[in-house]
């Protein structure tokens, strides 16, 4: 994910970290936010966003922080929140060697 | 209230396209998922839908429902239906265009995890395979082949031949549905990552491991029977009918005090996949330190019962044992006596030292071996009585 490990992260990916970056999240929330900040054009499937999180869980990007009957809410790790800003990085750098291109 | 019913699960566990087409085709003629038992899928009658359905593979063996990963399922519009094998959850939803994965290299993750713990199940597969067949490997196959030419009966149930042969046979379709279901769930893995949708997913493979499991059923009867010790089921000889040597020799003739030599009881057992049989034997009197009177040489009265699956399995028993022929006694050929008695085929060999008779009743063969100078003929009403109560 960003690391040399991991190799980009996919969009449905990036976007689940990005969820994180100002609170904690429920997966509800996540869908929610995801759809409303890509204008729906990236989808979160429950079968998509439910490996997420437990991948990210065992990879210690994301820590549980409360369980609310059927309902669990996740915080960004510092390894997470590293992982996200190297991604972020990396489109950067796509996106200037792009644009660099077309002038 | 809705009715259950149940089908043979005809798709390969592995395979998920087929097992997701398969599911979808009951629900649109009334059936709607429920559970699995072994090789079954279990339904419930319901009406005739037209549903999408999604196994979401569980990171372990699971018995238990997720909430998580239900709440997230049932906030997109599907509905949770149970565990299929301890393998899946199943979902299915009305929406056609829903979609459980979004992101080809998130499914291709998750069918890489479920190929690799499937492949370590295999590991449990293989020790299943090495104990089965360890534990029921006759001693010797060439020599197995050459005594299942000859002696078929004796053979087959006298050394493990059947729960070998089956233990061989269902290991083999078991060993082979594992195998095509992790080429399948290879297959499907690469099909997820090249974006790639097989026109019709093939759906075979699942009576593989159904008649697999049929026939290992009775091989773990056997073995549970084996552990258990329910094999074996002696019973006193008082009361039991038993013709004795003190019968025959009469009331006041000496037998052994051992035990060992002088049965008490009657030897009785019974498994699934072996005959039930009877064993009983007396000896007169002699002395351990006295070699004028041996173990040899004084009277004796040998008893041995098998009751087979089937008549003619019997009949070709009785075949056997006549060809077979007791040195002890030095018994000559067996010649046919007139059935009757209940009885239907009777033989009986006649030696210097004692005689042997062979009775059939039905799927019962009784042979006694009998040392002294009585006649054993004159106890066939007695023989055949005992048959009869068995």
């Amino acid at each position: 994910m960003g690391s040399k490990e991991r190799g980009p992260l996919t969009e449905p990916m990036f976007y689940v970290l990005m969820s994180f970056l100002k609170r904690d999240m429920c997966g509800t929330e996540i869908t929610e936010f995801v759809e409303r900040k890509t204008r729906d054009r990236v989808r979160l499937g429950p079968g998509t966003l439910y490996t997420l999180l437990a991948k990210f869980q065992e990879e210690k990007l994301i820590v549980e922080t409360q369980v609310e009957g059927r309902k669990r809410t996740y915080r960004l790790t510092d390894k997470g929140r590293a992982a996200y800003q190297e991604e972020l990085e990396r489109l950067r750098a796509c996106v200037a060697d792009g644009e660099e291109e077309e002038k | 209230m809705s009715k259950t019913c149940c089908r043979v699960t005809p798709v390969n566990g592995y395979d998920i396209p087929a097992l997701e087409q398969w599911l979808e085709g009951m629900a649109s003629k009334g059936l709607l998922f429920s559970m699995t038992a072994g090789p079954l899928t279990l339904f419930q009658q319901d009406t005739p839908q037209a549903l999408q359905f999604h196994l979401e593979p569980a990171r372990d063996k699971t018995y238990d429902d997720d909430p998580e990963l239900n709440a997230l399922y049932e906030g997109a519009g599907w509905r949770y239906l149970g565990i299929f094998r301890k393998n899946y959850y199943v979902f299915a939803t009305e929406n056609r265009e829903a979609q459980a994965h979004t992101d080809p290299d998130t499914l291709a993750y998750v069918l890489n995890r479920f190929f690799k713990q499937k492949l370590l199940g295999g590991i449990g597969l293989l020790l299943g395979n090495f104990f089965l067949l360890a534990f029921f490997r006759p001693n010797s196959l060439s020599n197995l082949l050459y005594w299942l030419r000859w002696f078929p009966v004796e053979t087959l149930y006298a050394r493990n031949v059947i729960p070998f042969a089956l233990s061989l046979t269902g290991l083999a379709l078991a060993d082979l549905s594992w195998l095509l279901g992790l080429i399948r769930l290879r297959k499907h893995r690469i099909e997820v990552l090249s974006g790639e949708t097989p026109p019709r997913p093939r759906r075979s493979g699942g009576w593989l491991l159904a008649v697999s499991i049929l026939i290992l059923l009775p091989v773990g009867a056997q073995l549970f029977v084996y552990f258990f010790g329910m094999d074996y089921d002696p019973y006193p000889l008082e009361g039991s009918g038993f013709v004795t040597l003190s019968e025959i020799e009469g009331v006041d003739f000496p037998l052994s005090g051992d035990q060992f030599y002088n049965m008490d009881y009657i030897s009785h057992g019974d498994t699934p996949l072996g005959p039930e049989h009877w064993y009983f034997q007396q000896y007169g009197s002699f002395r351990h330190d006295d070699n004028s009177v041996s173990l040899n040489k004084v009277p004796h009265l040998e008893i041995r019962i098998t009751r087979y699956l089937l008549p003619f399995i019997a009949v070709q028993r009785m075949d056997e044992l006549s060809r077979t022929h007791d040195y002890d006694y030095s018994l000559g050929g067996y010649e046919k006596l007139t059935s009757g008695l209940g009885l239907d085929q009777v033989l009986a060999s006649c030696g210097e030292t004692g005689m042997s008779l062979i009775l059939r009743r039905g799927n019962t063969v009784l042979q006694a071996e009998y040392r002294g100078d009585k006649d054993l003929t004159e106890y066939l009403d007695r023989f055949a009585q005992m048959m009869e109560g068995l």
